[in-house]
């Protein structure tokens, strides 16, 4: 049995193997661009069949008397440009103009040295390469009789404007948040990182969607295993397209069947900045706002980028608080399950009666109870993501109505459990990136504590801890620096000490000596 | 036995810190002495530090070895395997008794409905994924928890300064110095006695030369909390109190009126109980390891883990059957394994070097 199990995971992954094979010559062979324009557009529609977005204007270089053809697609490239400082310099390109000592032959080097106004042009003599360009976004000139095409830059399309994040709302600091554009990201990066010792790196993903992917570190600072560790994990995936960085995220993570995240994500360039300081390498994905940070630790789920902005007893309490909330949002209706059922004397006797006597008359046991309005709340939660804005009043009202009020009234639940379940909801908001790994501490710990109470809790709490242990993110302990105690980078976990007091060069990730 | 598992000198006084502490969190060894069982636990105490200089000095005589090759080493293969299968044995034997301690106390004081296999399994469960983990990952996740032993434990003795009676340490050695030296014969044993089994971790220490410093630092700090234990437990109980009680730290704990702190001592217990068993699980597993020559420990640890459960099921009828073997029997049970064989295997690597050039000569 196990060997057919494991003759079926060959099966399958040899049949993806052949597919990604498959799909990596999808503009077939490397043709050479014909001669006549009229086989050169032949070409083209072989390649890109009758597409309606694609544009071809014949013109003629008057000063050679060559037709020639200027192909490019709909949409993708600044047309203004296109107009100004390609198609009216060649047209208008006389005789007269040339210089004597310039041969009147076509020479294609001359046209880009001295008639095209472009920033950036150059030529190619394969389709193959001239196509890739073409649906990059540039625009591409043939003309008859070179068996070359010049390649212009002239990209051009609407984006989003750069706006507030909506995931990282900060009351202090930078506003700014990354778009779909990966060159506007780099450019926001690059804003803050005016040094040549910040290096970037392209790689292009995905058979079908070809997505560019740039990853960037500071060169220096972040550990040169770990550099190359995520560039050849990034180089080694194979998919047919990378639609949003969290494709890539669950290709190079180190453990993909934990809650919890080993890598990291931000949507704010001085959260990324930061971070890249600390040593850490980001990955930027074409189509998202939502940069990749590796190696990703546990303590960076309680920390935030505000945290550096704001005086560093204000930021340690902050960081406290988040501590607490996690500790409150797991474990709090496992607390309260464990009580009522097994540790009654450990709450005073007045308490306990008036929880006696509010229970009476509730069908439910404790952990049911506490089950279904976990569940309740998660149902809600889920509702107000996917609705439409419009009718987003209603759900809250329901929720409120049917979480607080009527559960209550009906005799379901009980008040006390209402409290509880609205202390465990809102702290979870606290901490949003370890928002599944939450979800799952929480129900464990309350099958746990039902089961033996307190001995429950504690049995679940060592389980995640030492599970926490085993985890590595990119090489470094996902504990680090807490467990192996690195006492020099404590001070900028839990408490965040003053500037003065934190060393920048051996900040968390750079430090593995130790390791 | 991967080369590459090391642990930091932090980890490794953690990991010894929770052994030391392991079961006399809430069983008090040294109870026979009644008031005097503190003076009892300071000459044991020092006695330790006798046994423990000789363990430091057999793994320093002997670096990057442990006690399967140091036995192997110095008294031939055959002797040497059959030594450490008996040592395997005493690992094994401890880890099942001090979980037993703890299935005992968690039924006894809150679970009183439960079924003691459950209990034992659940503990077992969190154990073996430790172990199978790695001694590095066990190390690791000590160091997240024993801390909290400490924390807990002051709090615990700050709340319970007030309902210290002095007069309960009077008359100071009423019954002359037998009983103590008798009480002090059982708390050498346990727990001090038994950082034999540290002779397999020592290897993987990161910092061999730190071995002295690290290993005198917890065991100073693991002692000096066990005394603070057994000075609070006979100031609130009593002489007769802790002799009576089955476990003296919780029913002390019972003085604080406000709140009960019970299920803290629960806690403590169930992390240094917890690391006790690990560092048992892991030398027994590291042992066969190096006995079969295999490279891997991890292959043992389930079907040790399923013995583990087994015999801390078998091993006593009761929980005073328990108590009486942990208190009076342990001791005489131990001796070849605490003393015995590690002085003869100490003076037999002093001599051997001697008899043998002796014998070319």
């Amino acid at each position: 049995m196990p060997r057919k199990i494991s003759e079926f995971f060959q099966y399958l992954k040899y049949s993806a193997e052949e597919k990604s094979l498959n799909r990596s010559a999808l503009i077939t062979g490397d043709e050479k661009i014909a001669s006549s324009i009229d086989k050169i557009i032949d070409q083209l529609k072989n390649n890109l069949g009758e597409s309606s977005d694609l544009i071809i204007r014949s013109f003629k270089i008057e000063s050679f008397d060559s037709n020639s053809v200027l192909v490019y697609m709909d949409g993708l490239v600044n047309k203004h440009s296109l107009e100004f400082s390609v198609l009216t310099p060649l047209m208008q390109h006389r005789k007269n103009c040339t210089t004597n000592n310039i041969s009147r032959k076509l020479n294609i080097d001359f046209l880009i040295n001295d008639v095209i106004h472009s920033l950036y042009c150059f030529q190619s003599s394969s389709m193959h390469t001239s196509i890739e360009h073409l649906l990059n976004g540039h625009a591409i000139v043939f003309i008859e009789n070179t068996n070359k095409s010049i390649i212009i830059d002239s990209k051009g399309w609407e984006t989003r404007n750069i706006t507030e994040p909506a995931t990282e709302a900060v009351v202090r600091g930078s506003r700014e948040g990354f778009n779909e554009n990966i060159q506007t990201n780099l450019t926001l990066i690059r804003r803050r990182l005016k040094t040549p010792k910040f290096k970037t790196e392209g790689i292009v993903l995905g058979t079908y969607s070809n997505t560019s992917v740039v990853i960037c570190y500071i060169e220096g600072i972040a550990d040169k295993r770990i550099i190359e560790e995520v560039k050849d994990r990034v180089k080694k995936i194979k998919i047919d397209a990378i639609l949003e960085s969290g494709y890539i995220e669950q290709f190079i993570d180190d453990h993909p069947l934990t809650p919890l995240p080993t890598v990291g994500y931000t949507e704010k360039p001085d959260a990324l900045v930061g971070k890249l300081l600390e040593g850490r390498v980001g990955i930027l994905c074409d189509g998202t706002p939502f940069v990749l940070t590796v190696p990703h630790l546990f303590v960076e789920s309680i920390q935030t980028a505000e945290d550096y902005y704001v005086n560093p007893f204000y930021s340690s309490t902050l960081r406290i608080i988040r501590l607490f909330a996690l500790l409150l949002t797991t474990s709090l209706p496992a607390f309260y399950v464990a009580v009522k059922t097994f540790h009654h004397e450990i709450i005073p006797f007045d308490l306990y009666m008036s929880i006696a006597a509010v229970r009476e008359g509730i069908p439910m046991p404790s952990f049911m109870e506490a089950l279904m309005m976990i569940s309740i709340f998660e149902l809600l939660k889920e509702a107000g993501l996917r609705m439409p804005r419009a009718i987003g009043q209603a759900v809250s009202i329901v929720g409120a109505v049917v979480l607080g009020q009527a559960t209550v009234e009906a005799g379901i639940a009980t008040p006390l459990m209402v409290i509880v379940i609205s202390i465990t909801a809102i702290t979870g908001f606290i901490v949003p990136q370890l928002d599944i790994g939450i979800l799952f501490l929480r129900v464990l710990l309350l099958l746990l504590a039902n089961v033996v109470g307190f001995f429950g809790i504690a049995l679940g709490v060592v389980l995640v801890f030492i599970h926490m242990c085993n985890l590595r993110s990119f090489g470094i302990n996902y504990l680090y620096p807490v467990s192996p105690i690195v006492p020099a980078d404590l001070k900028d976990t839990y408490f965040r000490f003053p500037f003065w007091k934190l060393l920048f060069d051996d900040t968390t990730i750079s430090l593995r000596k130790n390791d | 036995m991967k080369a590459k598992v090391q642990i930091s000198t932090i980890q490794f006084s953690v990991l010894l810190m929770g052994f030391l502490l392991g079961s006399t969190m809430i069983i008090v060894p040294g109870s026979y002495a009644k008031q005097d069982a503190w003076i009892a636990y300071i000459i044991a105490w020092f006695g330790g530090i006798l046994l423990f200089s000789a363990y430091v000095l057999l793994a320093s005589r002997h670096p990057r070895k442990n006690l399967v090759q140091i036995n192997r080493l110095l008294l031939g293969r055959g002797l040497g395997s059959f030594v450490s299968l008996l040592y395997i044995w005493y690992f094994i034997h401890l880890a099942a008794l001090v979980l037993r301690n703890f299935g005992e106390y968690t039924l006894t004081i809150n679970l009183d409905q439960t079924p003691l296999w459950f209990v034992i399994v659940c503990y077992v469960i969190t154990v073996t994924y430790s172990v199978r983990s790695g001694l590095e990952v066990t190390a690791r996740t000590a160091e997240l928890i024993v801390p909290f032993i400490f924390l807990f434990q002051i709090v615990i003795t700050l709340a319970l300064i007030p309902h210290v009676d002095f007069s309960n340490f009077k008359p100071v050695m009423g019954d002359g110095i037998t009983p103590i030296l008798k009480a002090s014969f059982s708390v050498l044993f346990f727990p001090f006695g038994e950082t034999v089994v540290f002779l397999m971790i020592i290897p993987f220490l990161n910092q061999q030369k730190k071995l002295n410093k690290t290993y005198s630092l917890s065991f100073f700090l693991a002692g000096l909390l066990l005394l603070i234990l057994i000075v609070k437990d006979i100031g609130v109980l009593g002489g007769y109190g802790l002799d009576r009680k089955m476990f003296p730290p919780h029913m002390s704990i019972k003085h604080i009126s406000a709140i009960n702190l019970d299920p803290l001592i629960g806690v403590i217990f169930f992390i240094s109980g917890g690391t006790k068993i690990c560092v048992c699980f892991i030398a027994a597993s590291l042992g066969i390891a190096q006995l079969t020559e295999s490279n891997d420990h991890r292959p043992f640890v389930l079907p040790l883990a399923i013995i583990l459960v087994g015999l801390s099921i078998w091993v006593y009828e009761s929980a005073p059957e328990m108590m009486h073997w942990a208190i009076e029997i342990w001791g005489y049970y131990s001796i070849p394994f605490q003393v015995i064989i590690p002085i003869t295997l100490l003076i037999i690597s002093y001599a051997k070097p001697v008899i043998q050039t002796r014998s070319t000569k």
